[in-house]
């Protein structure tokens, strides 16, 4: 008894000791943060979006004294890439990017290269009061990688279809009614270029359809047998291509030009990672007001985004503050609101107090927009050593 | 003398640093773990890219045609219309053109071809039946038309002003009198006689064309094709691609590129000077005739004239586009206009336009000191001065893409944490062979007599140098000026590096923005983009011929 | 009173002039004549202090006892007239003029004396003018003013007249004569014109 109570005592005050070293209390941090100065380098293609960002800018200066500058990048890659030449220069405080948005692939980039500041989400008061982890696969497994606290969830997407009603009466709904459409209306049909995350993602999204067994696609891909799994997915894309869109010899770069293409008509269908997207668009007059979305009968695939702190950061308490105030429910009911950006909550609906859970219930939803209900089964993301294997897959057959 | 020599080392040492940085990866050292692997596995994986093969093709294949169809275009435009009135004019505007930056041309461009664009809108659909956009590979093509395309559009001004120049030399004006008095038609001489002479002070311009025509990155991402993109683009994505091993291959696929570059320079070389003996030989012959010359640079001239159309509408669209408000194929005119994008975006729209704006005026003032200071130098010392020409030519001659990664890191090993003053040093870098070019023949062809005179009469000679030499050298300063700042304002690749991302551009804004983003708000922003430069020449040449009136208008008004 | 003294110039290969020696008294002009190619213009820039450095001159001058071969060209207290008359063109005549006075007065005073020598030269109404707006006359005219406002000690002119037209010569002539006289200046003149030598009273040298 006496020897349990010492270790158990030895182990409290080693836990203590950990916790007052690497997570400093919530007051401590909020106090450091005052007067930083964080530079979120987030993907800045979508004006909503940019809005959104600048909007908690001014709540975090008002509230907190933290000064937000939004970086805005093409591809997330180009601040992980930063972030790296800092650590291979050995500048290893003083970054140049103090919180960045991304998951996937970037993540686990930045994770397997020590690029990363953390485990800090799991200490955030609004992760501790308003988050259930369990309650979706990918708050805690980014595209297979144990997220572990090194990012804190924002948001979550799932991938949707939208198509011009006023042209098109029946959307195909599955990836061979979308092979048989594309026969009929050669040149109607495209993708995002992979390795655009997007195209990456209607990959995974053709390949969960069309293989055989898609628990397959839940291991590493080194155990499993690639060129028999995916045959399907590469006969799927030669019979595509011919008919594609430009003959399949050249695909969009994003979802916004897909939108913008759909808008001239030039393809039939676009894709979009927001579920949102089609009812912001058509709000400023981007595309005709007859678009609306869809999802595939077998559910489409979702995941969620974060934001994580470089190791190098300068702002580190700073960052963490935004990351928190990302988590808060105002931000988050806010950012799901259709004409600010649409994007879904990654709070836990019961466990927010009764005038939040209002504020979510009051939420217009846009024309095009559909519900919780109508976006159906979310599949999960295919563990991420797949996305690079699917990738090069399609580099060699179809990128040279 | 001290100044000089920074000068040269502030001008120099990135370019060193830069490539050793690129050079060492390339050798397979692995940066993020400051591990070697074997030198032979890095270009073993180089060379076992899917893409690397066809990249390299179509690089070559677009680089080596736009850089012969601009020659060809310039000179026949150059041959049909130096020795008149219109051809004074259009060397006058080819300076302005020059100017405009080739990203805005280029998203022009796409606004016109693609199978959306004005082009087919104009005959769409009473002419073809299209109610809505064709399935065509007009832009982005495999074959790298439209890359080609705008290639040309973009180099064809500055090779017809550089070929103007040549042309409006006396040596030349004699000889085509002297051979139209002997019977030659004048396009005759030009096809067989004046290739070899304009060759002789045309090769830097084209090899500097070449080298930009290879490496191009933003062009090439707006136009060119994308399964796979060209060599440089490929390497863009290889050098920002967050899995880290790709560092060493991308640095190993600089050095490639770079070498590429200096092999199409030498075959390039080798081509010309077979193909021009073999039109000296033609000259000896005496014939009057060559209707395949004749007809060729008649066909030359004939594209180049609607090359520059083509540039004309590419330019007008831009803002058709950035003010309209609905504008659905197959439209000619937008259904309604409006400035609710400019309302819009006139916050970042202003934040872009001055953050462009600082840049050029801080690296072009950089620049025209040390152009004063090298030319001053050179002027005493006369046997730098080829020297010094020849290495500031360098910067236009190598590659951007390779070392201006390496340059990054280098910047942050000496902790440089200024995105403005890392960008305008980049910039500058840049900025300053187009300076020095420009003012080089004026500043050398000043006549001496005149600070020689004044020295005599007041010996001030800081004071007589800024009030006399400068003073009259005004016009030439001014041009200089507004040139070195349109290449300020076209600079993308140096932008997106030296400013770590925190520092956005016109430039940069509108090619991260051209494809994929909302046309109206790229179309804004391109245009504003083209305006600044197009501004900047108008005041450069007004402001010389309007200066010393009006100055002497406020001081002696009773005068 | 200016004295040259053994005053020897050679280009590398060959010498152009070897121990010329003269002197040129306050108010006299000398000059120096000879087909071109001679060195003539060269003895100038070499009295004068820009020589280009092709040329190797050696010898020394004496001004008004003071030596000044080694100094440099802007502490001689030379004038210099040549064929072009090197007018500013970004400057109006007037300013042109005040260029050259020398400071140590008020503008006022500097301004009034630009004027009254423009006045006793008859050029008044052009003194806002552009260089550029000027006949040759009048041009050859201001460039003299302007040099003797800058007060120097002596002259050295070369081949001042040869642009001019021949009716104009005549005129200019007098007038450059007229201003030695009054400023008593010695003055060395270039030239291979003989009317220049006749009509300045030069004692000529002839290479």
């Amino acid at each position: 008894m006496k020897k349990l109570a010492i270790a158990l005592v030895a182990a409290m005050s080693t836990y203590a000791m950990a916790e007052n070293a690497n997570h400093p209390s919530w007051s401590d941090t909020l106090m450091k943060a005052k007067g930083q100065t964080v530079y979120w380098n987030a993907w800045g293609g979508a004006d909503n979006i940019n809005d959104y960002i600048q909007w908690v800018a001014d709540r975090v200066e008002d509230e907190y004294q933290v000064q937000l500058e939004h970086v805005k990048l093409t591809d997330t890659a180009h601040a992980v890439s930063r972030v790296l030449a800092e650590k291979v220069a050995g500048q290893n405080d003083n970054g140049s990017v103090d919180l960045i948005w991304i998951n996937g692939e970037n993540f686990r980039a930045m994770k397997e290269g020590g690029l990363l500041f953390g485990p800090f989400a799991e200490t955030l008061p609004n992760y501790q009061t308003y988050v259930t982890a369990s309650a979706r696969q990918s708050l805690t497994q980014d595209f297979g990688t144990p997220v572990e606290g090194m990012e804190s969830p924002w948001g979550m997407a799932q991938v949707v279809f939208m198509y011009d009603t006023a042209t098109l009466y029946e959307p195909p709904k599955s990836m061979h009614a979308l092979l048989d459409y594309a026969k009929q209306h050669p040149g109607r049909v495209t993708y995002p270029r992979p390795p655009q995350f997007l195209g990456s993602t209607f990959l995974k999204q053709a390949l969960s359809e069309l293989t055989d067994d898609p628990s397959k696609l839940q291991q590493p891909v080194a155990s499993q047998d690639f060129d028999q799994i995916t045959a399907p997915l590469w006969a799927f894309l030669d019979e595509l291509h011919p008919v594609a869109w430009r003959s399949g010899t050249t695909f969009p770069g994003s979802s916004e030009e897909m939108m913008r293409l759909l808008d001239d008509q030039e393809i039939d269908i676009a894709l979009s990672f927001d579920v949102s997207a089609a009812s912001v668009q058509i709000a400023q007059g981007n595309l005709p007001d007859t678009v609306r979305t869809y999802v595939l009968d077998g559910g489409t695939i979702g995941n969620t985004h974060f934001v994580a702190i470089p190791f190098n950061s300068s702002a580190k308490e700073g960052a963490q503050v935004v990351a928190n105030f990302l988590l808060s429910p105002e931000a988050q009911a806010y950012k799901q609101e259709p004409t600010v950006w649409g994007d879904l909550s990654v709070l836990d609906y019961h466990k927010l107090e009764p005038k939040d859970q209002a504020r979510f219930d009051n939420i217009p939803k846009g024309i095009a927009t559909l519900s919780l209900g109508e976006l159906g089964t979310t599949l999960p993301e295919p563990h991420v050593s797949w996305m690079e294997a699917l990738e090069q897959g399609w580099r060699e057959r179809y990128a040279n | 003398m001290a100044g000089f020599i920074g000068v040269l080392l502030l001008a120099f040492t990135p370019f060193a640093v830069g490539m050793i940085s690129i050079l060492l990866p390339a050798l397979g050292w692995q940066p993020l773990t400051n591990t070697w692997v074997d030198t032979q596995h890095v270009w073993l994986e180089l060379w076992q890219q899917p893409e690397l093969v066809n990249a390299l093709l179509r690089t070559l294949v677009s680089g080596v045609v736009a850089t012969l169809l601009a020659l060809v275009c310039a000179y026949a435009l150059v041959a049909k219309l130096s020795q008149t009135q219109f051809g004074h004019w259009l060397g006058a505007v080819a300076a302005p053109l020059l100017s405009i930056p080739h990203s805005a041309a280029a998203i022009g461009l796409a606004f016109l071809l693609a199978p959306s664009g004005w082009l087919f809108r104009l005959v769409s659909p009473w002419l073809t039946d299209w109610q809505r956009p064709p399935n065509l590979i007009t832009i982005q093509d495999p074959y790298t038309l439209s890359l080609i395309l705008a290639l040309v559009l973009k180099e064809m001004p500055y090779l017809v002003f550089v070929m103007m120049a040549i042309a409006r030399q006396d040596k030349i004006r004699q000889l085509l009198t002297t051979s139209q008095q002997l019977g030659y038609p004048p396009l005759i001489t030009w096809g067989k006689l004046l290739p070899t002479l304009f060759y002789r002070e045309l090769r830097l311009p084209i090899f500097i064309v070449l080298s930009f025509n290879l490496t191009v990155v933003d062009v090439a991402q707006i136009l060119g094709p994308d399964t796979p993109p060209t060599f440089a683009v490929l390497l863009l994505h290889w050098f920002q691609d967050p899995a880290i091993d790709r560092i060493p291959i991308a640095s190993a696929g600089a050095l490639l590129l770079l070498a590429l570059v200096a092999a199409v320079s030498i075959g390039w070389e080798l081509c010309a000077r077979s193909l021009l003996s073999y039109l000296k030989n033609l000259t000896l012959t005496g014939s009057r005739q060559q209707p395949l010359l004749e007809w060729g640079l008649r066909f030359a001239y004939l594209l180049s004239l609607l090359l520059l159309a083509l540039a004309f509408l590419a330019l007008l669209v831009l803002p058709i586009w950035g003010f309209a408000q609905r504008w659905r194929f197959p439209d000619l005119w937008p259904q309604s206009w409006s400035f609710d994008t400019f309302w819009r975006i006139q916050q970042p729209l202003l934040e872009l336009t001055a953050n462009t704006f600082m840049l050029g005026v801080t690296s072009v003032m950089l620049a025209l000191l040390a152009s004063l200071l090298l030319l001053e130098v050179s002027r005493i010392l006369t046997r730098y001065t080829s020297l010094i020409m020849i290495l500031f030519y360098l910067p236009l001659v190598l590659p951007q893409i390779g070392f201006l990664f390496g340059i990054h890191i280098s910047l942050i090993v000496i902790e440089l944490h200024h995105p403005f003053w890392t960008t305008a040093y980049l910039h500058w870098l840049y900025v300053l062979p187009y300076v020095l070019l420009t003012l080089k023949g004026p500043y050398l062809a000043f006549n001496q007599n005149y600070l020689d005179e004044a020295i005599r009469l007041r010996p001030h000679p800081l004071r007589n140098y800024l009030g006399i030499k400068l003073a009259m050298l005004k016009p030439a300063l001014f041009t200089a000026t507004a040139i070195g700042f349109a290449v300020s304002v076209a600079q993308y690749l140096p932008t997106l590096i030296g400013g770590e991302g925190r520092l956005s551009t016109l430039t940069t804004e509108a090619v991260a923005q051209a494809v994929a983003g909302d046309r109206k708000r790229v179309g804004l922003v391109a245009m504003t983009q083209a305006l600044l430069p197009l501004l900047a020449f108008l005041l450069a040449a007004l402001l010389p011929r309007i200066w010393t009136p009006l100055r002497l208008r406020l001081k002696y008004p009773h005068a | 009173m200016l004295e040259l003294n053994r005053i020897s110039i050679a280009l590398p290969e060959r010498d152009l002039i070897r121990d010329l020696s003269v002197t040129v008294a306050p108010g006299q002009v000398v000059a120096v004549t000879g087909p071109s190619g001679q060195g003539k213009s060269s003895l100038l820039a070499y009295v004068g202090g820009f020589l280009p450095d092709a040329l190797q001159g050696s010898g020394t001058v004496n001004l008004n006892g003071k030596r000044i071969d080694s100094l440099p060209m802007e502490q001689r207290r030379l004038g210099v007239l040549q064929q072009q008359p090197l007018l500013f063109p970004h400057l109006n005549v007037l300013e042109n003029l005040l260029f050259a006075i020398p400071e140590g007065q008020t503008n006022r005073q500097r301004r009034a004396r630009a004027l009254d020598t423009l006045a006793a030269a008859g050029l008044n109404q052009v003194a806002y003018q552009l260089p550029d707006t000027l006949s040759g006359g009048q041009a050859a005219r201001v460039a003299l003013l302007r040099t003797l406002l800058s007060e120097p000690q002596a002259l050295l002119l070369d081949e001042p007249f040869s642009k001019l037209d021949i009716a104009l010569r005549e005129q200019i002539r007098e007038f450059v004569l007229a201003q030695i006289h009054q400023f008593a200046l010695p003055t060395l003149l270039v030239t291979h014109d003989p009317e220049d030598v006749a009509a300045l009273r030069a004692s000529e040298i002839k290479l």
